[in-house]
């Protein structure tokens, strides 16, 4: 259970840089006025950033657009998304999701 | 005595609307830890990392470059974790009446998965700071927890591969972005199916011409920028925390 001192001191310079966009937005928070559009376009951040980091899980894992249909990430991502419809729950459609991908992969790679 | 009272109240909401969050974390936070064992982290660096840095995707980028660059690891996971400046600006109006310290630790366990459920749940303004610094805690402990146990087990278990572990974050995306959609009131149901089409195509089709961290800072604004101009013209008197 050893901690390095160059992997602590990499882990405090991450934490820096990631503390300061998390926080600052909050502190001025009292004096911040948010015109209506501006509130508008921000209503829209979370779907906007979900879905882009979904698509691009599934659809690029492999680092290039998958070659064969059968490919395990879209796969696994169709029917997960299926799930997450169905579900309605993080947890059913993370755990199903996860024994999903593994199935498939699993079948993929034994055909 | 009723402000204690109402305080244990929020603590007891706060943590048990985390739970979703919470089990899905636990998921992802041990795959976190297994590939950060992986790639040669300690179990001690790989809890160190999550009760410090406390961000899912940083800390996969963290274990895939810790070992290269120092300033292309800390500039990466800058551009990475830029997403937070969004987040925390469109969480600003909620956290208004509240004190500096508050507002600080809150800014500080901002995830992608505790703001979407916190801006969803919240009807406006935050009364006080423990519901919110509860939901927080939460998912920060069961994401501490699940990597410590990933850690241990991925460095136990090196020679075994653990297939659909690294999956769980996709299926992690995949219940949010459902929730996103179906969560958004009535007339902008369509508006926000459009937003994540075009989210969506827009980081794909940059991801695959040229990987970099910035793709989804830009596919966030012009899906965001298309959602405002498609939007129905009613004023969004919830999201400004009105």
């Amino acid at each position: 259970m050893s901690v390095r001192p160059e992997v602590l001191g990499l882990i405090l310079a991450s934490m820096a840089v990631t503390i300061v966009p998390r926080v600052l937005p909050l502190l001025g928070a009292h004096r911040m006025r948010m015109p209506g559009p501006v509130a508008a376009w921000l209503s829209y951040v979370p779907v906007a950033v979900i879905s882009a980091l979904f698509f691009n899980e599934i659809l690029l894992a492999g680092g290039h657009l998958p070659r064969q249909p059968d490919d395990p990430h879209l796969l696994a991502g169709v029917l997960t998304l299926a799930i997450a419809f169905l579900s309605r729950s993080i947890a059913i459609t993370v755990i199903v999701g996860v024994l999903l991908f593994a199935g498939l992969q699993a079948v993929v790679a034994g055909t | 005595m009723t402000e204690t009272r109402r305080r244990r109240g929020d603590l007891l909401r706060g943590s048990r609307a985390a739970i979703p969050v919470a089990l899905g974390y636990a998921g992802i936070g041990f795959a976190a830890g297994v590939v950060g064992a992986r790639a040669g982290l300690s179990p001690a660096e790989v809890v160190l990392l999550s009760l410090i840095l406390f961000a899912g995707s940083a800390q996969f980028v963290f274990a895939d470059l810790y070992t290269g660059s120092p300033v292309t690891l800390v500039t990466t996971i800058f551009l990475v974790n830029l997403r937070h400046l969004l987040y925390a600006t469109a969480f600003a109006p909620r956290v208004r009446g509240l004190g500096a310290l508050q507002r600080f630790g809150i800014g500080a366990q901002l995830t992608d998965e505790t703001f979407s459920l916190a801006s969803s749940l919240l009807p406006g303004p935050l009364q006080s700071g423990t519901w919110m610094i509860a939901l927080n805690m939460t998912a920060y402990l069961s994401w501490a927890t699940g990597n410590l146990a990933g850690a241990v087990a991925g460095g136990a278990v090196a020679a075994v591969d653990g297939p659909g572990l690294d999956f769980a974050l996709a299926a992690m995306f995949a219940a949010l972005l459902m929730m996103q959609v179906t969560g958004a009131p009535g007339g902008r149901r369509t508006v926000a199916v459009v937003v994540a089409m075009i989210a969506a195509t827009v980081m794909v089709a940059l991801q695959a011409w040229r990987a970099g961290p910035l793709n989804l800072l830009a596919a966030t604004a012009v899906a965001a920028t298309a959602g405002v101009l498609l939007s129905p013209s009613a004023p969004e008197a919830m999201e400004a925390g009105a």
